[in-house]
């Protein structure tokens, strides 16, 4: 990620992402971000001829016997959706050990939810945050708000390095009235507060995105590493043996990430330069099978 | 080893150390100059890294480590504090016996070779700080005892000695050759330099020609012969004179002692059966008289080497002479007191390799660093 970034090549920035997500979003991911991210309620749709396979109970006895051949009702869900997108932009999401960060996988993976929001008529709105609230852009439907959301992504310069999550869920509890989808992208290697993300995830459809870089699952160096955290500017030395440490902060990580499960939030993996859409789509099917079987 | 007391011969070498922290700030700077950080956002993982002693700088602590070892290894440590009282061989003394038969005339009493070994053994006893060297002689010389500090070893070879032709078979009396050996003895100094049975006096007499009148023994040495006869000279290859200058050309000292009457009195004369009998001369019916000591010859000895004559023609003068000598040889005592110590340096410098070769295979193996 270039340091100067000016306003036109922002724009071709935008541009670019517009147009690598808008692919995905189109027909990759087109029925999978519909069916995952369901509204409230259910609205009759229509009554059909019944298809073998179909639910025995969505069986409309009325009309089937009536018209003397089994026939369904179907419903579509209430699409009254809106999707807040929380990006975590302190500064340890700058650094990567591959030549992808896992900022610019998480990007990937905003614009392609956002542009998935607002192909599908859903409202999206964009909240960055480091150690602190440090943006807020409240949703709004269209190709516009997207685009908007894209821009601020890719040019905001935060205030903070490090990383809070507690003043954050809390301005996020009060800014956030409505129910929303809330896709919380971050790496999780600072202690979640417990009871406000269990307020979150309770009130809205929280989806807890975690950006890894592969070197912190991997444990494997090949030399000592001399390490700096981009967060608090601590140096520290790695050695090829250091397995432990790696474990530990993954242990770490991981009982932060059992708090947000255990409290309602949904979960997705990512690892910096894989493939968002496919990463989305496994997500999209995962999740899908979970709400058909509830 | 006794490290209480570890001092350094060089210590201006160990100003150098103040040098090393400096030095190891520098190659810490360069070194993280040198090799790039890697950014990981992981703060939990990046805590659990040990951030005392980067690997870089490892090595860098080794080298200086050794650099300051060579440091120490150069200013010369040195432990072992033995302190050594050395009592500075101050003269050399060589006696010079005459044992030949006429030294059982009971002149001195009870004769003069029993009071010159009760006297000797008491002299012996006044010197201090001297090495003391025996020679007996008749018609040849022997060396008894070559220089050495033990003076009971002298005073027990001494008591051993007797008149010819015990101690040595052919009578006579042979100064010259007296003085000659007991001056290579002195030359040589050290007991075990050489072997007894090497005649001495054909190498010295060639030694003299060629050799300058400046040696060793004039730089401070001193070195005297106490020769005791009771006769005139009748057997020496060497004239006694130029014997006296082949010393004082070494800067020896010679005091001559005459024992007995200076006159002539009645000799004994071994007899078969073992013992001592006045000789009576058969034709003018006369006891055989013995040679008078000859004082003339004794004083130019002495004249010619600095030394001094003494006429010894009883018991008391013979002992008063003897402690003349005694207080002229009385030296002060140069004590040195040195310290001995044992050199550190092989350690250090040890240490110091072992180091080395340390930092040559961590730095290839386990302390290989990315980039």
């Amino acid at each position: 990620m270039k340091s100067s970034i000016t306003p036109l090549s922002i724009l071709s920035e935008v541009k670019r992402l517009e147009l690598v997500t808008r692919g995905a979003v189109e027909t990759l991911l087109k029925g999978s971000y519909k069916s995952t991210f369901r509204g409230q309620g259910l609205e009759f749709h229509q009554v059909r001829e019944y298809f073998p396979e179909d639910d025995v109970r969505s069986i409309d006895w009325n009309v089937t016997a009536r018209l003397n051949s089994p026939f369904v009702k179907t419903f579509v869900e209430e699409r009254e959706l809106q999707m807040v997108l929380a990006v975590d932009l302190s500064a340890s999401l700058w650094s990567g050990s591959g030549p992808k960060s896992k900022r610019e996988t998480a990007l990937r993976l905003c614009a392609t939810l956002a542009f998935s929001a607002v192909k599908n008529q859903d409202r999206v709105g964009l909240f960055l945050f480091t150690d602190r609230a440090e943006y807020w852009l409240p949703p709004k439907r269209g190709k516009a708000a997207g685009m908007r959301i894209l821009r601020e992504l890719i040019q905001f310069k935060p205030a903070g390095r490090r990383t809070n999550y507690q003043p954050v869920f809390r301005t996020l509890s009060k800014v956030l009235k409505r129910r929303s989808v809330l896709v919380l992208v971050s790496d999780f290697t600072e202690t979640v507060p417990v009871e406000l993300a269990g307020f979150l995830a309770r009130r809205h459809d929280m989806v807890s995105v975690v950006v890894k870089d592969p070197i912190e699952t991997d444990f494997k160096l090949p030399a000592w590493v001399t390490v700096k955290d981009p967060e608090t500017g601590r140096v520290g030395y790695l050695s090829p043996g250091s397995q432990k440490a790696f474990q530990k902060a993954e242990d770490f990580r991981e009982s932060q990430l059992r708090v947000l499960t255990r409290q309602g939030s949904d979960r997705m993996d990512i690892t910096a330069g894989e493939n968002v859409t496919l990463s989305l789509m496994k997500f999209f099917k995962k999740r899908f099978e979970r709400n058909g079987r509830r | 080893m006794d490290f209480h007391s570890i001092h350094f011969a060089n210590p201006i070498w160990l100003t150098g150390l103040f040098i090393l922290p400096l030095a190891f700030l520098i190659a810490l700077w360069v070194s993280r100059a040198r090799h790039s950080t890697f950014s990981l956002g992981n703060s939990r993982l990046v805590e659990m890294a040990s951030g005392f002693l980067s690997p870089q700088a490892v090595p860098w602590l080794l080298r200086l480590v050794v650099v300051g070892l060579c440091l120490i290894a150069a200013a010369r440590p040195q432990s072992g504090q033995k302190k050594v009282e050395e009592k500075k061989q101050v003269s050399d003394l060589f006696v010079a016996l005459d044992v030949s038969g006429s030294m059982v005339t009971p002149d001195l009493k009870p004769n003069r070779i029993t009071a010159a070994k009760k006297f000797l053994a008491d002299f012996l006893d006044k010197i201090e700080n001297a090495r003391i060297g025996l020679t007996i002689f008749a018609r040849i010389s022997f060396t008894a005892c070559p220089l050495t500090t033990d003076t009971q070893i002298v005073k027990q070879i001494l008591s051993n000695v007797k008149q010819a032709p015990f101690s040595i078979k052919v009578d006579g009396t042979a100064i010259g050759d007296a003085i000659v050996a007991c001056v290579g003895r002195l030359e040589r100094g050290d007991p075990q330099a050489e072997n007894k049975n090497n005649p001495v006096v054909p190498s010295l007499l060639s030694a003299l020609a060629d050799k300058p009148k400046e040696t060793e023994t004039s730089e401070g040495k001193h070195q005297a012969i106490i020769l005791l006869t009771d006769g005139g000279d009748n057997a020496s290859r060497v004239d006694p004179l130029t014997a006296a200058k082949i010393a004082a050309s070494r800067g020896i000292k010679i005091y001559t002692v005459g024992m007995g009457s200076l006159h002539p009195v009645p000799a004994l004369f071994l007899q078969p059966d073992g013992t001592y009998q006045y000789a009576i001369d058969a034709r003018t019916r006369e006891v055989y008289m013995s040679d008078p000591v000859e004082m003339g010859i004794l004083k130019e000895i002495a004249r010619i080497t600095g030394g001094k004559a003494y006429s010894a023609e009883n018991n008391s003068t013979f002992q008063a002479v003897l402690d003349d000598i005694a207080r002229l040889e009385k030296r002060d005592v140069a004590v040195t007191t040195h310290w001995e110590y044992n050199e550190l340096a092989p350690y250090f410098l040890l240490a110091a390799f072992i180091l080395l070769v340390m930092d040559l295979v961590l730095e290839t193996t386990y302390l290989r660093t990315l980039p």
